[in-house]
């Protein structure tokens, strides 16, 4: 049960002082105004002017305020404390909980009660641009790692009294505030339910980023695909809540984790709905068009070539023959090896910074391709057919649909190389039987490819096409059906 | 939402009756077909089609009578439930059996195209392994695939036979109406074998989450017919009835050999071998599935999955493994498709339907 808070200041402050020991950063300002207090704060990860000008200067002005201890608490949160937010304690829990969270809490001798008063003031950066879903079009700003300014750029987006936001903490430990952000009478309520259950279900001591959110809630754990959303656009999450998704806000995060995450949400840019529709529909084909290429290319090249070489034309197959003619390995081992040194290029250059990184690229690229390809090690078809399927891996416009099709490419080669045309289709079929049977909080992960008609099929006008805005009348099937666009 | 709750769509329910259709009338049916009725067997699937599509929407209206009772429910309630329980595991085992030998024909087919060297044990444990694999989704996961299925499976097809209405030798088929060696109830009979999965259709009209389904279900075996009669249409005109009777798979080769203008690739195999996969992938899981019913456990999986594999090794050749596929099919289906559903709809009318 919560110990809670001792008529005696010097009793509080003792147990407190017991409590943060060695926590040189904590702050004990006493200090006497008509009664004996003591402000208790963080350093640094509290705003300064506040405490000074807010609380300091107004209680010590007022050294006509008499009473007992919790009149003057009851006096000094109505009437003296000028902070934007303020609220009465009475364990030391809540007292610990204020600490951390970077408010300040007043204590007074004679009561048995605190003030929690908002002054948190964590150091953050301002809002930057957006690194890793770069739109030519559309807004620039991005989301930082300040849960504050995160939902404000959304509320900033939509100017309507329905936008809820539910906070929430996760993490034994860390305790990291989460906001649960959905618009009412659009989200779908058992939708809701879902994902605030798997939220509350998160059993963890730290969470340190929305990545930890999103391995927690997904169901799927052993898929490659991901089941949740992950954005830095701040109008991505407005267009998704309109859509009556549900957003997770995660303090610390620059992510902002949106709910039901079908596959084909992944596949759509922000720069879709802000250019015409017909380049974009034909743009948004190309990308499924990629997808499919990154996963199948390499296994199909390896069943052609090595057995049914018949269905390729008789030019491209004596090419390919020529081309192999002295190449002292297997085509499967080929393409592996090199789908391998490309992983390596990928991960060596990816954390690097840009010049040595760009570095890098070069020097595997062209240098290693180049070199292996006149020394006869690898044919050039093959270099070609690698860097079509890398070109295409990064087609889609989120990243982490690239380790799905990543790790299938690879099921995919090994399967054709040991069944041949049988095994590439085996591969396929076995990644639809995974995709079908996969769902994101009761939305089927392949909508609207299949279960379309739930909606009419109307969510099918923004899958591989995107439709005209006009034609696009209906929300999509995670929303509430009653409401219309 | 609308998932976990073991109910499938009426559009993924006609998905299942078309792919189920499509996996033998691409494999089976045209080389028996060509050898009963000839030239007239086009008609005549569109004929047992019509036929079938009235007999199952009447049979399914009658059981709409019963309420929410699925169709072990329904037979359980006709029979009590020990003979029902009993009923169910046979037609459950006949639907086994079927896909086993479905797996044969589909080892054997990519015997003779893909994989020359490679034993049919292999390849079938393969699929059975897929099939288990797929048991996961459960009816919904199941059906999910098979749209999925149905649209990249069929469009390339239909591409394949849109170019087959100019490489083609119309004259094949003529004349339509020539029935001096041939023997029409036999035939009449035979075509019924694109119909074969319809007991399928009882186990999944089951699983429709709305009970307005007798008039897709009818479209449905319609459009199924007209798939089948189209395909039977084109592998006669490409060949002649004579020589489609003696291939093996007349209608894969014919489809396989169309020359498609402008196309990157010499032979469209490729997406013919995987309409003939995944139809038959449909088959074969669809027996699993509808085995099993909803209480699905590691038991029941492993014995039907063995009795897939010991069926499909069985028959010591294709053509055993055809007839047998008839046989199961024609007298099995004569019981679990026409006999019991009778007999079914007579207790429930007699009854008074949802008063009982």
């Amino acid at each position: 049960m919560a110990k809670n808070l001792s008529e005696s200041l010097d009793r509080n402050i003792e147990y407190i002082r017991y409590v943060f020991s060695d926590c040189e950063d904590i702050v004990y300002r006493e200090f006497f105004a008509g009664c004996k207090m003591c402000l208790v704060y963080i350093d640094n990860i509290i705003n300064n002017t506040s405490i000074e000008e807010s609380i300091l200067t107004n209680l010590m002005n007022r050294s006509d305020m008499w009473g007992d201890g919790n009149e003057f608490i009851e006096k000094s949160i109505s009437e003296v404390i000028s902070v934007k937010d303020g609220k009465k304690i009475y364990t030391f829990d809540d007292v610990f909980n204020a600490i951390l969270s970077g408010d300040t809490v007043i204590l007074c001798d004679d009561a048995n009660v605190g003030i929690q008063a908002s002054t948190r003031g964590y150091p953050t950066r301002g809002v930057g641009d957006v690194r890793t879903e770069v739109s030519i079009l559309g807004s620039k700003d991005a989301f930082n790692e300040a849960l504050a300014i995160n939902i404000v750029l959304i509320r900033r987006r939509i100017k309507d009294y329905r936008l809820k936001m539910k906070r929430k903490s996760v993490g034994t430990n860390t305790k990291t505030d989460v906001g649960i952000m959905y618009m009412e009478g659009i989200v779908n309520k058992n939708v809701l339910k879902s994902i605030e259950r798997s939220i509350e279900n998160i059993d963890i001591d730290g969470i340190y980023d929305s990545g930890y959110m999103e391995q927690l809630m997904e169901k799927n754990v052993l898929s490659p695909f991901p089941q949740i959303q992950i954005t830095e656009r701040p109008d991505k999450v407005a267009s998704s809540l309109m859509d009556g998704r549900v957003a997770v806000v995660v303090d610390n995060s620059p992510f902002v984790i949106l709910l039901p995450a079908p596959l084909n949400e992944f596949f759509q840019s922000a720069d879709d709905y802000y250019e015409r529709w017909e380049i974009m529909s034909f743009l948004r084909f190309l990308r499924y068009v990629g997808c499919f290429l990154a996963i199948a290319l390499s296994g199909l090249f390896i069943a052609f070539a090595v057995y049914n070489p018949s269905m390729l034309p008789v030019s491209l197959a004596l090419k390919i023959a020529g081309s192999r003619q002295n190449i002292p390995f297997p085509t499967a081992t080929e393409i592996i090896v090199m789908e391998i040194a490309f992983e390596l290029l990928v991960e060596a250059g990816i954390r690097l910074p840009s010049p040595v990184s760009s570095t890098i690229g070069i020097a595997g690229g062209i240098i290693i391709g180049q070199a292996a390809v006149e020394a006869g090690i690898v044919s050039p078809v093959i270099i070609i057919i690698t860097a079509l399927t890398a070109i295409c891996t990064y087609v889609v416009p989120n990243t982490s649909v690239t380790a799905g099709i990543r790790i299938f490419k690879y099921i995919v080669i090994l399967l054709s190389a040991f069944l041949g045309l049988f095994g590439f289709w085996v591969g396929i079929l076995l990644l639809l039987i995974h995709l079908s049977n996969m769902e994101t909080f009761g939305v089927p992960y392949l909508y609207p490819f299949c279960s379309g008609s739930q909606n009419g099929y109307s969510d099918l006008k923004d899958s591989i096409f995107r439709f005209p805005i006009f034609s696009m009348k209906k929300r999509p099937v995670y929303a509430d059906r009653e409401e219309e666009k | 939402m609308f998932s976990s709750n073991n109910k499938i769509s009426v559009r993924q329910l006609q998905v299942f009756i078309i792919l189920n259709g499509i996996a033998v009338a691409l494999t089976l049916l045209p080389r028996f077909l060509a050898n009963t009725v000839g030239n007239f067997g086009f008609l005549m699937i569109l004929i047992s089609g019509i036929l079938v599509a009235f007999f199952v929407s009447a049979v399914l209206s009658v059981f709409n009578r019963v309420g929410e009772r699925d169709f072990k429910g329904v037979i359980e309630y006709a029979f009590g439930e020990k003979v029902g329980k009993v009923l169910c595991f046979i037609i459950s085992l006949k639907m086994v059996i079927s896909g086993g030998l479905m797996l044969r024909i589909l080892c054997e087919v990519i015997r003779e195209t893909a994989l020359f060297k490679t034993h049919i044990s292999i390849t079938a444990l393969i699929i059975i392994g897929l099939c288990v694999y797929g048991l996961k989704g459960g009816v919904e996961g199941f059906s999910r695939l098979c749209e999925v299925i149905f649209i990249t499976s069929l469009v390339p097809i239909l591409i394949v036979f849109i170019s087959a209405i100019k490489d083609t030798d119309y004259t094949n088929i003529l004349p339509i109406f020539d029935f001096r060696d041939s023997s029409l109830l036999y035939g009449f009979i035979v075509s019924l074998s694109v119909f074969f999965g319809v007991e399928n259709v009882f186990f999944q009209y089951s699983y429709v989450n709305r009970k307005r389904g007798t008039s897709s279900v009818f479209l449905a075996i319609l459009v199924l017919s007209i798939c089948a009669s189209v395909s039977y249409f084109f592998t006669v005109t490409r060949f002649g009835h004579i020589t489609a009777g003696l291939r093996t798979f007349p209608t894969i080769t014919m489809l396989d050999t169309i020359e498609i203008a402008g196309a990157f690739i010499e032979r469209q195999f490729v997406f013919v071998i995987w309409a003939v996969i995944s139809s038959s992938f449909v088959f074969i899981n669809s027996s699993l599935v509808f085995s099993q019913g909803v209480k699905r456990d590691l038991k029941s999986t492993v014995f039907f999955s063995v009795i897939l594999f010991a069926t499909c090794l069985l028959p010591t050749s294709l053509s055993q493994a055809l007839s047998w596929f008839f046989g199961v099919n024609i007298f099995g289906g004569v019981f679990s498709v026409i006999i019991l559903p009778l007999i079914l709809c007579g207790y429930i009318l007699l009854k008074g339907g949802r008063e009982s």
